[in-house]
């Protein structure tokens, strides 16, 4: 595995020219390579490096520090479940659950680490908050948001997770426009505010 | 707006103590000013800041401006915070003790405290500040991170990735200093690791450095592993042997034996650094391989051990033969560049007053008689002092790869390079320098006298422009190049003009300028005309004495101060191999000198051991050209000696023996002086003192420190200026352009570690030292069919050697470079002397013909 | 986050006198058709704050208007915008803007929004922030998971270069040259942390620098040189202030703080989302009033006013306003901590059924995780402090291990570590031991809290 000629191209004729630095274009050449091989091999360290004279250690440093590069094979979709407290308030946990589950995977307990399906199609792990947080609980596969995801939902949504797609959607919030519409019929409910003369 | 110029100092309080410190300065240095010293794991003074470890944090107070009321002091880092006028650091608050407790306690809980089996215990400050600073009990409970233990990062460091604190500085110094970033941390937060991509092997020369920095533990010598206890060691202050920088060691001692060599802080020299041979490369010095008594040759040649009697006899009846059949100058002395100042004068001494020969060399392979080829302009060979590089505003690197040929003062240019010294790197061949250098001259091999006068050319075409704005009158200069310009320099330089017009701006630019050239380029045939072109470019600049020539071996200058150089009538130290060889030389006297493996012609050294009627060796060890001698004797080590020693500025250093020496082994000067005396001459010499006293009383070049050896951090000497010079522009005399024809031009040059005897003795170093290689371009590869990574033969004038190829493009087309320390036969068994360059071709090697020869 | 009390001065006034419903300033462009693309941005009156600020003003004029606007940074340091331009353009150039758009706070997202539905918002506030500060490179930091973010705003500069806003020579004015990329983050939470996003930028390991120099000063920003890092939201609000004067904005809502905000809103609430509502909205307003009450009309346990970074406020204090002056001073300030803090305005809502002590070790459990490992009290403690709440939270804690917790909160926390990262780590931590102590207390004593699983409480889809 190493890097296209276009690819190549791609990084001294587009990213290095973007900054001051030629370091500087090291994360938009690793997303490249990643975007090319699904991941990133030892040979993508060297060759990014000769290209922006820096170590191969340096750059594999650098790639290690970020969650999102892969310096392992990767299933061919990633998922990943929220699991912050807003997606965990409303059951992300049981999703998560649900979905390795129903890709034969072990939900590991408390552990980060990812877990791969046997045929290779899938990779599964938690991750941190998307900031989709009004369509908790979120799943994120291939970097595409999806939501709310429940554990009920979860047959729906492996079998077309275009269905549950929220990319470019408004929040929640905003369904009918933008104006922060207050919402008579909860009012009734809600307790008195605190100071108020009750 | 009106600024006022910023105070040089300040003052401010720390504890209650007013210290006054320069402007600038960091807070954790000023409470050391005040005598208080705040503990710190991160924060080194040769590394860029990291903030890191949070443990010296202090409460500090800013003063307020007048008039308002006083802000409250705040915790801070002291390493990040820089002095202020009335600021009060209280290193003692409740919360910085507090802050502290806990940065103990959190490195604590994760550290194996496996401190009965590591090596650092007893010296380690992850320890000492934890008895000083730490909680006295432990409540950590839950699981300790396991991590690698005892990991290999190269064959020379072990890391322990459980006690790593990461504090960065190993991160940092490799960055930093040697700018080779092949160790880093991966991953992130709790999980860092240290580590090189895909667990390489490290290959840097300068990685032993981050044990001595590494401050618990983390980071050992696999050479020193589980070998001694601090407080087991003795310690003997010294100076490293291996390379003219002559950077200032400790001998670490357990059981008089070297135990670990540990860098001695001299920021003249080499600030707190050394390369790893320095640092590895001492076990040859209690090696059982050692000579152990002298060898006298029987009548039918072969060598069986003798008393010193015997051997002292027995050399002397031979060279006394010699010299009363022959005369003196029938004997060829060659040695002395590893030697000390004692043995150095001893062996002057012995070949003036005893031998009576002028044919004294301690520069092998030697063409030219002139030692300095400055001499003309009233200069040393070198000029400057070593610590002048981190002022430089350019410096031109010309014959030398600075990495493997001065290897601490590499890392002194990098410091001036990063402080905006402008780099140029004048080579036939990508040296380390290439990649900081700001221009690169990669000219044709033995092009230098070329190439420089294309830059001075180009100064009298644009002469530099002084202060006032006044441009140099160089009208001179223009006959002492005989009117070249810099097209048809350049041309016979193989470079381009527009580049030696750029390079010479750069250098007439500059502030202050700096040449450095390789210690080759001083003893090769030209080397008068190259020290004319450098010399007159020193004066081209206004700057005459920025231009140096290095020197090899040790204590190759302080051989030089002393004598050790060609005398009236005397021949180089390659002449004098040649004419050993042709028989007009009949004994050769060798002091440490393994001409087999040195000389550029590994037949012609072998055709004069063999043609001389006596050849007289001082050696540690049994080597090849010690075999064919008739009388051999053992020599002590650099660390069983007390004496001095001069470095490549002209420094002159002292050393104190750290190991005693077996009554077996006898310093040179000594061995010479016994021998003097059965040659009925003696130099009477019985103790180093003596030897010392008298070389400083005799050698003009010491006569500036008043008859005492100089304390630690030594003193720069200088030869006196010749009489003769003038301050005109001295011509250059014309050196022809050399055609390489059809073949490739062979450059030859030596990478730090080779496999040499003295490596060969640690064999941990020994493993990092590459399979012999020769490099050839892409290009040429090509076109001769050759692949990268298969064998390949070498063919020359004087024979043929086998090689691996390597195929890149660090040599230009036309060139092919091998190093002269790899490998067996070395690549001088290809070479021819005498002839201006070695053309070699190179034939794939057929599998079925392999025959060893590596 | 400021660490410093300020003084208890001029009393906050509600947002009085703000005719409701609130008519949204920033997010115009959600539900117009092609919203986000050029010509739509043009009808709504895009690029006239840029036009105003290049044809009527001079830079310097630009910059005190927007000091005066009183506008503070929207990304969670609440710094005064006009004096950030204004100290940046008293260093020397060149000099850089970073728009800090890695918003990775849990429970915070409407940089998401607001970059999806109006991308030349943020580049006509980032050219305005350009020409008054006098920087010709900007820089768009975005982080790796919003891919759809980095392509909406990839798109919006293309049409913006194409137009002219971008480029050289800009709208005429020779010598304005302007041009700015997109670099996208690989997933470090960190980042958000400006030094650690400069380092990111320049292609190093996110690790926060030292301070200072400080990113306004030479040797301390981007490529060493001076640099502007402001939030999305903060930007969005410049174009704004230029178009309808900086009293316009300052009378919106919090004096102190003033403008719109755009508050996000998730965990226990009916109607999760984002709310553009002037600053300093009662957080009682937000659950009840827009946010739709709480689900299955429980009450509330807790919020996290400015998402996990900053430390809990117990259910009963819904009147508190929701802005950065109040949520930094006392009686919301609680040594050795510091304050509450507003962050980015991401609300994230506790109802009572939330099991505390999940919700907290689940908080340990993403600091630990993002710790960039640079600083000791950072990299150890939060780790610690994971494994000590781990254990508690599956029901193996001990009468003693609640004394360790608060004293490891008070090594990390306080200004110990290089960044604010360790605050925050312990903020959630060491509130909810001061609010719900008797929680962590049953569970050390082998009385685990049985919610499902102890782990939060499923809701039904929908």
């Amino acid at each position: 595995m190493s890097l296209s000629q276009a690819a190549r191209d791609r990084i001294v004729n587009d990213f290095i020219p973007r900054y001051p630095s030629k370091r500087a274009a090291l994360m938009p050449s690793l997303w490249l390579a990643q975007e090319e091989a699904g991941w990133l091999g030892p040979e993508v360290f060297e060759e990014v490096g000769e290209l922006l004279d820096l170590h191969p250690t340096d750059v594999a440093s650098v790639a290690s520090f970020y969650v999102m590069f892969h310096r392992r094979k990767i299933g061919d979709r990633l998922i990943e479940v929220c699991e912050n407290p807003s997606c965990f308030l409303n059951g992300s946990d049981q999703t998560y659950a649900r979905i390795c589950d129903r890709l034969g995977l072990e939900a590991g307990h408390g552990g980060h680490g990812m877990q791969t399906t046997p045929d290779g199609k899938f990779s599964v792990r938690p991750t941190e908050c998307l900031a989709a947080c009004d369509y908790a609980p979120v799943v994120q596969v291939d970097l595409r948001f999806y939501g709310p995801v429940h554990e009920a939902d979860v047959d729906a949504f492996l079998a077309n997770m275009e269905a549950f797609s929220i990319q470019g959607k408004p929040s929640v919030s905003m369904a009918n426009g933008p104006q922060a519409v207050p919402v008579d019929g909860w009012e009734g409910h809600a307790p008195p505010a605190p100071g108020s003369a009750a | 707006m009106t600024a006022s110029p910023p105070p040089a100092t300040v003052t401010l309080t720390v504890d209650g103590h007013e210290v006054t410190v320069p402007a600038g300065t960091l807070a954790v240095e000023a409470a050391r000013a005040a005598g208080v010293d705040v503990p710190v794991f991160c924060y080194h003074p040769k590394l860029s800041l990291a903030g890191a470890c949070r443990m010296c944090m202090c409460e500090i107070g800013m003063a307020s401006p007048p008039g308002q009321p006083p802000r409250p002091p705040a915790m801070m880092t002291s390493c990040t915070t820089r002095v202020s006028n009335g600021m009060t650091i209280n290193t003692m608050a409740p919360g910085a003790l507090k802050a502290r407790e806990g940065v103990i306690e959190f490195l604590l809980i994760n550290h194996p405290l496996d401190c009965p089996v590591c090596d650092a215990g007893g010296e380690c400050p992850l320890q000492d500040n934890s008895h000083a600073w730490g909680p006295k009990e432990s409540r950590f409970e839950e699981q300790k991170r396991l991590a690698r233990k005892g990991a290999a990062l190269s064959p020379l460091v072990v890391l322990d990735q459980e006690r790593c604190i990461v504090c960065y500085r190993c991160t940092r110094f490799m960055d930093e200093v040697p700018g080779e970033a092949e160790l880093s941390f991966f991953n992130r937060g709790y999980t860092s690791q240290l580590r090189t991509v895909g667990d390489e092997p490290m290959k840097s020369r300068f990685q032993g450095n981050i044990i001595d920095l590494c401050p618990c533990g983390a980071l050992t010598s696999e050479t020193y592993r589980f070998k001694a206890r601090p407080q087991d060691l003795d310690h003997a202050d010294s100076v490293c042997g291996q390379c003219p920088v002559g950077c200032n060691v400790m001998l670490d001692t357990r059981s008089n034996e070297v135990a670990r060599v540990r860098p001695r802080q001299n920021e003249a020299v080499n600030e707190i650094w050394i390369c790893d041979k320095g640092r590895f490369a001492h076990h040859y010095t209690s090696s059982p391989n050692r000579l152990s008594g002298p060898w006298v040759a029987g009548d039918g040649g072969e060598l069986r051990t003798s008393s010193w009697a015997e051997a002292h006899g027995s050399a002397a009846v031979r060279l006394q033969a010699v010299k009363e059949k022959h005369g003196g100058a029938a004997i060829g002395v060659i040695g002395g560049r590893n030697l000390t100042n004692e043995d150095a004068y001893a062996l002057a001494r012995f070949a003036a007053e005893v031998l009576e020969t002028p044919n004294v060399d301690f520069r092998v392979g030697a063409e030219t008689a002139v030692a300095n080829p400055l001499a003309p302009f009233g200069l040393n060979a070198f000029n400057t002092t070593l610590a002048q590089a981190e002022r430089a505003g350019a410096i031109l690197l010309i014959g030398t790869d600075v990495y493997d040929e001065v290897p601490v003062q590499w890392l002194r240019i990098r410091k001036g390079a990063k402080a905006g010294a402008k780099l140029i790197v004048a080579n036939p061949r990508a040296t380390e320098a290439d990649r900081i250098a700001f221009q690169r001259l990669r000219h044709r091999p033995g092009s230098e006298v070329a190439l420089v006068t294309g830059i001075l050319a180009a100064l009298v075409e644009t002469p530099p422009v002084d202060g006032e704005g006044v441009a140099r009158d160089l009208s001179g200069l223009s006959d002492a190049i005989g009117g070249t310009t810099v097209e048809v320099a350049a041309r016979h330089a193989g470079v381009k003009p527009e580049t030696v017009r750029a390079v010479a701006a750069t250098l007439a630019g500059a502030k202050n300028p700096l040449v450095y050239a390789g210690a080759r380029l001083a003893i090769r045939h030209d080397a008068p005309s190259l020290g004319t072109a450098l010399g007159n470019l020193g004066r081209a600049l206004g700057h005459p004495e920025c231009v140096n020539f290095f020197v090899e071996g040790a204590n190759g200058r302080g051989a030089e101060f002393a004598g050790l150089v060609p005398g009236d009538g005397g021949v180089p130290a390659g002449e004098i191999i040649a004419r050993a060889a042709s028989g007009q030389i009949k004994a050769l006297y060798l002091v440490g000198e393994n001409i087999l493996a040195t000389h550029p012609d590994r037949a012609q050294a072998l055709a004069a051991l063999e043609a001389a009627d006596v050849v007289v060796v001082h050696e540690l060890f049994a080597t090849e050209t010690a075999s064919h001698a008739d009388v051999v004797f053992p020599a002590v080590s650099i660390a069983e000696k007390d004496g001095s020693i001069t470095n490549i500025e002209g420094r002159v250093q002292r050393i104190y023996q750290a190991v005693r020496p077996s009554p077996d082994r006898l310093p040179d000067w000594r061995i010479l002086s016994d021998l003097s005396g059965v040659m009925g001459l003696g130099l009477g010499y019985v103790a180093t003192s003596e030897v010392t006293r008298d070389l400083l009383a005799d050698i003009p070049a010491y006569a500036s420190l008043g008859g005492k050896l100089p304390g630690s951090e030594g003193a720069i000497t200088r030869e006196p200026a010749d009489a003769g010079h003038s301050d005109s522009w001295p011509t250059i005399a014309p050196v022809p352009v050399f055609e390489p024809g059809d073949g490739l031009t062979l450059v030859t040059w030596s990478e730090l570690v080779g496999n040499e005897t003295i490596v060969a003795e640690t064999p941990e170093l020994l493993t990092t030292v590459p399979e012999a290689y020769v490099e050839i371009n892409r290009d040429d590869a090509s076109r001769l069919g050759l692949v990268d990574g298969t064998q390949v033969e070498i063919h020359g004038p004087g024979g043929a050697v086998e090689r691996v190829l390597r195929v890149n493009g660090r040599v230009p087309a036309g060139v092919c470079f091998a190093p002269d320390n790899l490998g067996s036969p070395r690549i001088n068994a290809v070479a021819r002397h005498g002839v201006e360059f070695t053309v070699v071709t190179l034939s794939p090697v057929q599998e079925a013909a392999l025959i060893g020869g590596r | 986050m400021t660490q410093t009390p300020p003084a208890a001065d001029a009393p906050i006034q509600h947002g009085a006198g703000q005719p409701l419903p609130w008519e949204p300033v920033l997010m115009t462009a959600v539900g117009r058709e092609g919203g986000r693309f050029l010509p739509d941005y043009l009808l709504r009156g895009g690029y006239q704050g840029l036009t105003k600020a290049v044809q009527e003003m001079d830079p310097d004029s630009v910059i005190k208007e927007v000091t005066d606007s009183k506008l503070l940074g929207r990304g969670g340091a609440g710094f005064p915008t006009g004096v950030k331009w204004g100290g940046t353009k008293r260093n020397p150039g060149p000099r850089h803007l970073v728009v800090n758009a890695d918003e990775s706070e849990p429970g915070t997202y409407g940089n998401r929004y607001a970059i999806d539905a109006d991308p030349h918002g943020l580049i006509e506030g980032m050219l305005v922030c350009c020409f008054a500060v006098g920087i010709q490179q900007a820089y768009i930091y975005i982080r790796g998971e919003n891919l759809y973010g980095a392509e909406v705003l990839e798109h919006a500069l293309k049409e913006a270069y194409a137009a002219g806003y971008i480029g050289k020579n800009i709208l005429g004015k020779e010598g304005f040259n302007v041009d700015i990329s997109v670099t996208r983050g690989a997933g470090a939470y960190v980042c958000g942390e400006e030094t650690a996003l400069m380092e990111s930028l320049e292609g190093r390991r996110a690790q926060p620098r030292i301070r200072p120099p400080f990113p306004i000063e030479v040797g301390g920003g981007l490529f060493g040189r001076p640099t502007v890092v402001n939030n999305v939201e903060t930007l969005m609000c410049v174009p704004h202030i230029l178009v309808r004067g900086a009293a316009w904005f300052a009378s919106i809502g919090a004096p102190a703080c003033p403008g719109p905000k755009l508050y996000t809103i998730s965990g226990h609430v009916n109607r999760p989302g984002v709310y553009e509502l002037p600053m300093g909205t009662t957080l009682y307003d937000l659950i009840y009033k827009y946010a739709g009450g709480m689900k299955r009309n429980q009450k509330v346990k807790a919020v996290s006013p400015g998402a996990l970074a900053c430390q809990l406020l117990p259910g009963t204090d819904l009147n508190v306003q929701m802005d950065t002056a109040t949520l930094t001073r006392p009686p919301h300030w609680h040594p050795p901590f510091g304050p509450v803090g507003f962050g980015a305005g991401g609300i994230i809502v506790y109802g009572e059924e939330t099991d505390i002590v999940q919700v907290v070790a689940r908080a340990a459990g993403f600091f630990a995780r993002e710790s960039c490992g640079k600083c000791v009290p950072c990299r150890e403690g939060t780790h610690w402090m994971q494994d000590v709440l781990g254990r508690i939270a599956h029901g193996h804690g001990r009468p003693r291990d609640l004394g360790i917790l608060e004293d490891v909160t008070r090594n990390i926390g306080g200004r110990k570590t290089l960044c604010a990262l360790g605050d925050f780590s312990v903020n959630s931590v060491a509130s909810a031991l001061r609010l719900f102590r008797p929680e962590f207390e049953a569970y050390c004593n082998g009385h685990a809290r049985s919610s499902a699983a102890g782990s939060g409480v499923p809701v039904a889809a929908g």
